[in-house]
């Protein structure tokens, strides 16, 4: 055998051995605009209350040979106009829905679930619990209300 | 209690509403006979607040020191639901404490729970819920509002052991199967 040819296998069975060892996260960061909130009821007075909501297709995507996984996960976020704490603008929700959804997407796919049902799921929990430390009341579901436009992240 | 809010009719009423063995992501989830009922049901009685309304002047006049947080219930859940604070709760106080009142379309059911919000700094905060017997300081609020709700819309209050009996077969929520009680499918599974 050639030793060119040689070291293109060895490098081959390596890339192989990396692909089963190990997933690869794909798709980057979530950005704050693929939250796009819209006032569902409106707030009455300076006590906690109003609903605004963002509704985003969020692909999930692993490559792994063992452990692949690809899915779209429907995230609709729900959030108060006031809580006890504040009024909550709209640049402070998608803030915080990008960072909860980034670190929600990598706790699932740094983890074994290769079923898509399971996937979402744990990507919403994961999602809520990361969200409700910083905004009281928030909500995290499939989607539920429609005539909506939902965004897509990566664009379609 | 009436046959009507035993556990086994309340289990029975909840799976024509939930399908059995699908999970809410699975698609035929939402195309199943049960989920459209729930929609439905959800649907109208969306339409229909002006008993719930009543009930929370009832509040706002018997209770006028306490502030009332109501979230979107019906949009998401089979049942709607405030957060009625002890009196005179401020926003400058650290620790606020609640009762929760929630009532079910499904059935004419309710259930009270408590609730502790603490901020722990500018940006985080953190709830813990607390089911019957609530701490004695919210026992008086409790009291009211129980006989408020009953007198408004003429509901038996559910236990605990009914409403924590496991219904392990259906998926509630982000409740995965298996971790599913009687009091998720309901009211709600979002309980904070």
């Amino acid at each position: 055998m050639k030793r060119r040819t040689l070291v293109r296998l060895l490098l081959l069975g390596a890339m192989a051995l990396l692909l089963a060892a190990c997933a690869t996260v794909s798709g980057g960061h979530i950005p704050p605009s693929a939250f796009e909130f819209h006032d569902f009821v409106s707030e009455q007075g300076p006590e906690p209350g109003g609903w605004k909501i963002a509704q985003v297709n969020i692909l999930l995507s692993r490559v792994s040979r063992r452990r692949p996984l690809q899915t779209w996960c429907d995230v609709e976020v729900g959030v108060p106009i006031i809580n006890w704490k504040r009024s909550i603008s709209n640049v402070v929700a998608q803030k915080r829905a990008s960072e909860a959804a980034d670190a929600a997407a990598q706790m699932v796919l740094r983890g074994p679930e290769t079923v898509s049902v399971l996937a979402c799921q744990q990507f919403r929990e994961e999602m809520l619990r990361l969200l409700k430390k910083s905004l009281d009341g928030v909500k995290v579901t499939k989607f539920y209300t429609q005539g909506l436009e939902p965004k897509s992240f990566p664009d379609d | 209690m009436d046959e009507r809010f035993s556990t086994e009719s309340l289990i029975k009423l909840v799976h024509r509403y939930y399908p059995s063995g699908i999970h809410g992501d699975d698609p035929r989830h939402r195309q199943s006979e049960e989920y459209k009922r729930l929609a439905a049901a959800r649907q109208t009685a969306q339409k229909d607040d002006a008993v719930w309304k009543s009930f929370r002047q009832r509040v706002r006049e018997q209770l006028p020191g306490c502030v009332q947080w109501e979230l979107p219930g019906l949009p998401y859940d089979p049942s709607r639901h405030v957060r009625i604070y002890l009196p005179d709760t401020r926003k400058s106080q650290r620790e606020r404490k609640c009762i929760v009142v929630f009532t079910s379309i499904l059935a004419p059911v309710h259930f009270l729970h408590a609730s502790q919000e603490v901020d722990l700094d500018e940006d985080q905060s953190a709830s813990e819920a607390w089911f019957p017997p609530l701490p004695p300081e919210l026992q008086p609020l409790e009291a009211k509002l129980d006989a408020l709700v009953r007198e408004s819309f003429g509901t038996v209050r559910l236990p605990n052991d009914v409403l924590f009996t496991p219904v392990p077969d259906l998926q509630v929520g982000n409740t995965s199967f298996e971790k599913v009680k009687l009091v998720h499918c309901l009211f709600s599974d979002d309980i904070w």
